[in-house]
């Protein structure tokens, strides 16, 4: 339950600095992670938490969703990111004609690990620094498809690819991160 | 516990889904300089195009007008005894002299590249991360296909697992060596063997750099020494008694200016084109004998002088002439202290076009004609160098007070009919603020 009561909100949308300050303060981290997840490097990450709290707080006054600012407030965030990655990286590799579709298996979405992987071995910021060393692509895919449960079809639409290259984008994403962070373990078990 | 089989996704849900995290520079205060900043650097981009804009327009302007010089002089029809005993008797004539198209160089373009950038912070030091409490939630999702059973539990020794993640226990990320070689080289150290695309993009990521565009403002004083020649092509045009007389008579008084200007950081070398607007005075102390009065021919020449009773031809009149101008400077630096005062070397060119003109002056045929001068019949266009000292006094960040002492000498190169040129040699002494964008 989120716990910004509505004259809080109401108070933002009058851009009163004192509500300002307590949505600000109440949602930073939670915003700053799901920044630096999209990102490849902290820097940019805190420039886009304080763009995308700018536009927050110039848009909030169209928030009329009783009881769901958490989820408002994520999706403006997901998508301000994902604004981002499109335009920084947009010579990038979006839609790499290299990636040959053939290679997509149907099974991808629900292939199963050989690899055991326990949560409790891995911190946050042992798995943040796993995934900013991805290609943005595989990043931003891995992100949306893991972490933000959009489909395959949304994931399209939302980049501007392919079905078919969000899918072999995802599998190369989860092969790359998987071998990132065995390494990671072999590294730390090493020491 | 026994690890579980897990899907990398499933991985990421656990541990990212409801993820915090702390870092310098993000609290309440660093997003309020944020916001200052960005309203700033918009604050300057609308001037910079407000700047762009009124300068442009204002040589389309200046661009678009042609000025005709058309001077008559009306000579009463005089009869002329010579010694000869023959009556020369000249019918006045309407004496035009030939037209002038004045037009104008095209204004370079400002360039307008103004981008904010803050200054960054090399990975030299290790950056402290809180981690917060290790929290687990029940996980949704919108696809049908998405396992349903995993569920939040509490860890069997919840005490332990807890510790594991307590914020008092600082995770020093650049301990980690692969990690901080890999976006400090750019060059990936890990394991997994990125594309050549890939490679040279972190290969050519560097730090951000300091703002490397610049704005300045500044206002400038100086007294003027006027220089006045009759070309050759004028002297056959002109009183013989002309030059000397203005040469004699006028003094420099003083003259001012304003200037804006835009421009880039490079190294130690700075580039900057700007707008100014400058006005000096003159003091025209006229005192002399005019007796020779000279002959005219149809093509405006002066081909005799006759003699005439002599006359004393007295009067003060104060010139002003206001130019506007585009300065293109240089600097070099070539000195920095530890407290960052700088000093360089400036060098600049700057075209200047005349805006107005106000004052009287012997005409330069029939030297007891008072000429009034205005921009209809005087045109003056001047092309100067300046070089001087330039000293950066800072104030705080990206700002600092700009004194600057010089010399510059403007050239006349297009006068009325080409007859004759002014010029100005000053030392002066400009002051402003220089600001670093």
């Amino acid at each position: 339950m989120s716990e910004i009561s509505e004259s809080i909100i109401q108070g933002c949308a009058e851009k009163d600095p004192g509500c300002q300050k307590v949505i600000y303060e109440y949602y930073y981290k939670r915003m700053y992670a799901i920044c630096v997840r999209y990102c490849g490097d902290r820097d940019e990450a805190k420039d886009l938490l304080h763009d995308g709290f700018i536009k927050l707080f110039d848009k909030i006054s169209s928030f009329n969703e009783a009881g769901k600012l958490d989820a408002w407030v994520r999706r403006l965030f997901t998508n301000h990111c994902i604004d981002y990655v499109r335009s920084a990286y947009k010579k990038y590799v979006f839609n790499n004609l290299d990636e040959k579709s053939e290679h997509y298996s149907h099974d991808a979405d629900n292939e199963q690990d050989d690899n055991n992987f326990d949560p409790l071995s891995f911190s946050q910021e042992e798995l943040l620094a796993a995934l900013q060393s991805l290609r943005p692509d595989y990043r931003t895919i891995i992100n949306l498809y893991a972490l933000e449960n959009y489909s395959h079809q949304e994931i399209a639409d939302k980049l501007g690819i392919e079905h078919a290259t969000s899918r072999s984008k995802l599998l190369r994403a989860r092969q790359a991160l998987k071998k990132i962070i065995l390494e990671q373990t072999k590294f730390e078990a090493g020491k | 516990m026994k690890p579980e089989n897990k899907h990398i996704d499933e991985l990421l849900q656990q541990v990212l889904e409801s993820a915090e995290l702390d870092d310098t520079g993000i609290d309440w205060a660093a997003f309020q300089d944020r916001k200052k900043n960005k309203r700033r650097a918009l604050l300057w981009w609308n001037v910079g195009a407000a700047i762009v804009v009124f300068t442009t327009g204002l040589f389309v302007l200046f661009n678009s007008r042609s000025i005709e010089l058309n001077t008559n002089l009306q000579r009463s029809q005089t009869d002329i005894r010579t010694n000869s005993n023959s009556d020369i008797t000249k019918q006045a004539t309407e004496n035009k002299a030939p037209e002038q198209k004045v037009t104008q160089s095209e204004q370079p373009k400002t360039k307008s590249d103004i981008k904010v950038q803050e200054t960054p912070n090399p990975l030299t030091s290790p950056k402290i991360i809180h981690l917060k409490h290790y929290t687990r939630r029940i996980l949704t999702s919108k696809r049908s296909d998405f396992p349903n059973n995993i569920k939040s539990k509490q860890p069997s020794d919840s005490t332990e697992q807890a510790n594991k993640f307590a914020s008092d226990k600082p995770f020093i990320l650049n301990d980690h060596e692969d990690i901080r070689q890999s976006r400090v080289n750019g060059i990936k150290t890990f394991a997994y063997n990125f594309s050549k695309t890939e490679n040279i993009r972190r290969a050519q990521l560097k730090p951000k750099a300091q703002g490397k565009n610049l704005f300045e403002i500044s206002a400038s004083g100086f007294a003027c020494n006027s220089i006045f020649r009759v070309m050759d092509l004028g002297k056959a045009f002109i009183h013989k008694d002309y030059e000397n007389i203005r040469q004699s008579s006028e003094r420099p008084i003083g003259g001012f200016d304003f200037r804006m200007s835009f421009g880039r950081i490079s190294g130690k070398a700075e580039f900057l084109i700007g707008f100014g607007y400058s006005n000096r005075t003159l003091q025209g102390q006229y005192d002399f004998i005019y007796s020779e009065k000279p002959l005219i021919d149809a093509d405006g020449r002066i081909i005799g002088y006759d003699v005439n009773t002599p006359k004393r031809i007295q009067y003060t009149s104060r010139q002003s002439l206001t130019f506007v101008e585009v300065p293109l400077n240089f600097r070099y630096a070539l000195k920095t202290n530890r407290k960052g005062h700088q000093m360089r070397l400036h060098l600049g060119f700057v075209p200047q076009f005349l805006k107005g003109i106000q004052g009287q002056l012997p005409n330069a045929q029939f030297l007891d004609f008072k000429e009034t001068l205005s921009t209809e019949n005087f045109r003056n266009t001047l092309l100067g160098g300046e070089i001087g000292l330039s000293y950066l006094l800072p104030l705080k960040t990206g700002m600092a007070i700009q004194v600057q002492p010089y010399y510059t000498y403007n050239s006349g190169f297009k006068q009325v009919n080409a007859y004759y040129k002014s010029s100005f040699q000053y030392f002066g002494l400009r002051a402003g603020l220089h600001i670093r964008l």
